[in-house]
């Protein structure tokens, strides 16, 4: 009677405590959502449930851009960061998994160095390139282009790392087998190799597409026309500009959230996947 | 192997390695390169084409400068703050939500998605809770307790403090997942064996669970220190680095003279700093922690 | 026949080159429900009229557009004429990257503008040499910033219009304006609203005692009594007086006019283009006062700003964008601009006009408009404008000696300005 009150009570206590959390965590963007179907009246609701629902807001906000360049709309801005987060994950895959792949299956000179190279560009942390990494984009003209915000990340150390990584596990007959065929480094890379690390692949794609999408501080470096600017940098316009239209605001964050969410929710599996394998293997 | 063959191999890996590692010379190793050389000189975005050399003067200012200090006295009290919360945090809800029962999977993911969304989005929103007077939706939390409203982020005294709430906020998410993945490698038999010799759950969790998370702990506290030294964003947009110069960290020092006081030949000075320390940082902890089993 | 088609394709191509010329023209701040509809109306008639295309660049204030500008100019794609925020102008000369215009403006537009603006629009500083006395932008527009309040929150309480306030005065109605008004022991109301963002917040009152951000000697003068008086007074507002709403040290100017609207404030101090949003939500019910005289000097001296326009070296088309220059501050247009935006004009004969003393708010800040005084026009402008907010900021902030806060910003400003070669 005593162990099972005891462990009732505990069952509870960690009910309660979890449900404290999560309220904790989902709280704001639960919020966030209720401001931005509510009516905008220019005064801030703390009502969880609004009174009226309205979606004046989402439209408000995908037309707010407008004032400051008629061709530009939320949807502009949503389109710049699908563009730009598209292209830096195809990049990505398709680069980091071919020097993954090179750096796994081929002996050739200099490979430890490069690996180190790979796995040193871990150790920068963006800051201190940030500058250099300005004046560079700034001489070759590309300010203020969709290409400043795509070619400083088309690989990454981590991307190569990890590719590398699923590519040893891949067994050598296999590829030993189609080189037999009298196949091409090239064909094999691209027809056996790939198809068998679906998963990595996977992985890297969400992890990429979730960070380019997040981008912050290096589009407010180098984009300046409103049409190219992506969404999470337009969202800072708005902040900048009527703070006191929380409605609007709001429907802007939850624009600029949603999908990602959405693509977090339906692909978690890898996305955590990616995560943890970067931890504990090491 | 054939010489012949070698030397082919070597051509098709490189090949291979091309696109990628040009990325990373271009962008990467000559920016940081560059970055030393850079931080030798006076220039700013005007006259970068033609910049004045000044030797170590930059480094010798950065010695003398007290807004530098403080940035980094805000950013090591930021961190200090951040880094055992938002890692404990994580710990203890990942021994929470470790064994099956309904709505496990729920409350991980409740907890985990601030870390799917943006630090914009966030800041922005905390930003709006934490407003000033009794209009923030944090306050009226304080009101109906009867406590007194408090200035989140107009008080300097309480203005770090609040970043620091939003950034566990948004990250103790991914350290329980780090620790939770680390948790499933810990063999059951461990504890039914221990069970058996009759250690009761919390011996369980301090012999057992605690050490085997080493590895993890030390991967975690690694990153998050130094994710923590290079914290802008939520500084940006909430407070500015105010009021005063209470939240100026490290790299929102380093924007302002960069990119709004245009010094960036001393900005690029400070960035170097930055970096020494974050290498200093790490190769302490890994002195540390010597025994852990982690090859990083 | 092959060699007629080549003539006439030359001429085709000769021809659309010359009508088609095309300049670019940024635009900082402007807000697209008061003044930039005007704008692009005009630069649509001067299209029409001169045949120049103009394509028209809006940067408002939030996007940074001076440091934009920089990174414009510096990527070599600077636009032909830009509409900025004086006194960023000299900063830009001082790098050498901005046309003189002594020979681009007519004599006449020169004439008419008024003195102590087009005063400032010469560059003054030492280096570099070859800019030194040269005519360096032209005004579009200045506005000074003068008392916001309710009236009927004004009435409320029983305080008379803020119109020859001395300092006491306004300390003594600013509390009574700071009450509860529904007696649930929270204060509703708070008697003056402030942003400490700003660093011209706190320099007014430091003027008003008789200070001076700059020494004849070119030093910064923040450690002078009078310098400390007026910062100290502002200060007190906050930890002394109480009187200022939470938050102030750290806010945005548009969040305190937001709480005026919102009737959480009695006042505040503001622009003209502030004063007209305001009117748009309460009408009547909008007052505009003068700031408070300090006893001792008489003055109640506010902080006056121009946006001006200036002409990059690096335009190809300098010609057509004195043009547009000039035809946007014609009397008419400006008259037409200052009317809709809620700014003052820059021309004698524009400010004439009786619309502008006929107007109860425009006329006020007029009148403030006499005792005004100008940012300094210094190259380093922003490093000392941050450096005195910075350290004014903290002290109100924890509550510390002002008077240390202003010598540690001296001698940090002067540290800089020996190290940038302005100071010996």
């Amino acid at each position: 009677m005593n162990k099972k009150s005891k462990k009732l009570i505990c069952g509870l206590v960690r009910y309660l405590v979890l449900i404290g959390v999560s309220l904790f965590t989902l709280m704001p963007l639960i919020w966030t959502f209720s401001t931005s179907i509510t009516p905008d009246t220019g005064i801030v609701t703390y009502k969880i449930i609004p009174k009226s629902v309205t979606l004046d807001n989402y439209q408000a906000a995908w037309d707010y851009p407008r004032l400051f360049d008629e061709n530009v709309t939320l949807g502009t801005m949503f389109l710049n960061s699908i563009l730009v987060a598209g292209a830096v994950t195809l990049a990505s895959l398709l680069f980091d998994s071919m020097a993954g792949y090179a750096l796994a299956r081929k002996q050739f000179f200099g490979k430890t160095l490069l690996f180190w190279a790979a796995l040193s560009t871990l150790m920068i942390p963006f800051y201190v390139i940030v500058i250099p990494l300005y004046l560079i984009i700034l001489r070759m003209g590309l300010i203020n282009s969709y290409t400043s915000m795509i070619i400083p990340f088309m690989s990454s150390g981590f991307g190569v790392f990890m590719f590398r990584q699923t590519f040893f596990s891949i067994p050598l007959e296999l590829e030993e087998a189609a080189r037999m065929d009298g196949a091409k480094d090239f064909y094999i890379y691209w027809k056996v190799m790939l198809p068998l690390v679906k998963p990595t692949i996977a992985t890297m794609a969400i992890m990429k597409v979730l960070w380019s999408w997040n981008m912050f501080i290096w589009p407010l470096l180098v984009i300046q026309d409103y049409s190219k600017m992506p969404i999470n940098l337009g969202l800072t316009v708005f902040r900048g500009h009527n703070i006191t239209r929380w409605g609007l605001m709001s429907a802007g964050m939850i624009i600029a959230t949603i999908p990602v969410l959405i693509l977090f929710l339906s692909l978690q599996k890898w996305y955590i996947q990616g995560l943890t394998s970067g931890a504990v293997k090491g | 192997m054939p010489k012949r063959r070698l030397w082919r191999d070597t051509l098709v890996a490189y090949l291979f390695c091309a696109p990628a590692y040009t990325v990373f010379v271009l962008f990467i190793f000559i920016p940081i390169i560059w970055a030393l050389f850079l931080s030798f000189y006076d220039f700013n975005i005007m006259t970068f084409l033609f910049p004045d050399f000044v030797g170590l003067r930059n480094y010798q200012k950065l010695l003398t400068d007290r807004y530098f200090w403080l940035a980094l006295k805000n950013t090591a009290v930021f961190s200090i703050m951040y880094v055992p919360i938002s890692i404990l945090a994580g710990l203890v809800f990942a021994l929470m939500l470790q064994e099956r029962f309904p709505g496990r999977n729920i409350f991980r993911l409740s907890i985990f998605i601030p870390s799917v969304i943006s630090m914009v989005v966030a800041s922005i929103v905390w930003m709006l809770i934490l407003s000033p007077g009794s209009s923030g939706l944090a306050n009226r939390l304080l009101a109906a307790f009867g406590l007194e409203s408090k200035g989140w982020l107009s008080d300097s005294r309480l203005a770090m403090f609040s970043i620091v709430i939003v950034m566990v906020w948004k990250d103790f998410g991914y350290n329980m997942l780090i620790y939770l993945a680390g948790l499933q490698n810990i063999p059951e038999e461990l504890y039914q064996a221990a069970e058996l010799d009759g250690a009761s759950k919390l011996q369980r969790i301090l012999k057992i669970t605690l050490p085997l998370l080493k590895p993890t702990t030390f991967f975690l506290s690694v990153t998050t220190i130094i994710g923590s030294f290079q914290i802008f964003t939520p500084i940006y947009i909430m407070t500015g680095g105010g009021p005063g110069y209470a939240t100026t960290t490290l790299v929102n020092y380093l924007y302002t003279k960069g990119f709004q006081e245009f010094e960036m030949g001393y900005a690029t000075a400070i960035s170097f700093v930055l970096f020494v320390i974050l290498l200093g940082l790490t190769i302490v902890q890994r002195r540390l922690s010597r025994d852990a089993d982690t090859v990083i | 026949m092959k060699g007629k088609l080549l003539i006439f394709l030359a001429i085709v191509l000769l021809s659309t080159s010359l009508c088609a010329k095309e300049i670019t023209f940024w635009f900082a701040g402007g807000d697209p429900t008061l003044d930039l509809p005007v704008v692009q109306r005009q630069v649509e008639e001067f299209e029409k009229e001169t045949g120049i295309k103009v394509k028209l660049v809006v940067v408002p204030w939030a996007e940074d557009p001076h440091t934009k500008l920089q990174v414009a100019i510096m990527s070599g794609k600077a636009p032909d004429l830009v509409k900025l925020g004086s006194p960023f102008e000299h900063v830009l000369a001082r790098f050498g990257v901005l046309e003189p215009l002594d020979g681009l403006i007519s004599e006449e537009l020169k004439e008419q503008l008024l003195p102590s603006v087009l005063t400032a629009s010469f560059y003054r500083s030492i280096t570099p040499k070859d800019m030194t006395g040269k005519l360096i932008s032209i005004p579009y527009f200045t506005d000074t910033r003068a008392i916001l309040y309710r009236k009927d929150i004004f009435q409320e309480r029983g305080v008379p219009e803020p119109i020859g306030w001395t300092w006491s005065e306004f300390v003594t109605y600013a509390k009574q304006l700071t009450f509860d008004r529904d007696g649930d022991g929270k204060i509703d109301v708070y008697g003056f609203g402030t942003a400490a963002n700003y660093t011209y917040q706190a320099v007014m009152y430091a003027w008003q005692a008789g200070g001076e951000l700059m020494g004849a000697d070119d030093r910064p003068a923040f450690t002078t009594d009078e310098f400390n008086e007026g910062i100290k007074f502002y200060a007190d507002l906050f930890n002394v007086h109480k009187v200022v709403q939470p938050g102030a040290i750290n806010v945005d100017l548009w969040d305190v006019r937001r709480q005026l609207a919102e009737g959480t404030i009695a006042m505040y101090i503001d622009a003209g283009d502030s004063a007209k949003e305001l009117q748009k939500i309460l009408g009547d019910n909008l007052g505009v006062g003068l700031l408070p005289t300090n006893e001792k000097t008489g003055k109640f001296t506010s902080y006056f700003g121009s946006d001006a326009l200036v002409i990059p070296k690096q335009s190809r088309n300098k010609a057509e964008a004195a043009k547009l220059l000039e035809w946007l501050v014609d009397k008419d247009r400006m008259t037409e601009y200052c009317i809709v935006s809620g700014f003052l004009p820059a021309r004698l004969d524009s400010a004439a006009d009786p619309h502008f003393s006929d107007s109860p708010v425009v006329s006020m800040y007029l009148r403030q408009l006499e005792d005004a005084h100008a940012w300094i026009a210094h190259p380093e402008a922003n490093f000392i404008a941050r450096t005195l907010r910075v350290e004014i900021q903290n002290a109100i902030s924890e509550n510390s000696d002002i008077s240390a806060a202003l010598k540690r910003a001296q001698e940090l400003v002067e540290k800089q300005l020996k190290d940038k070669g302005f100071l010996k």
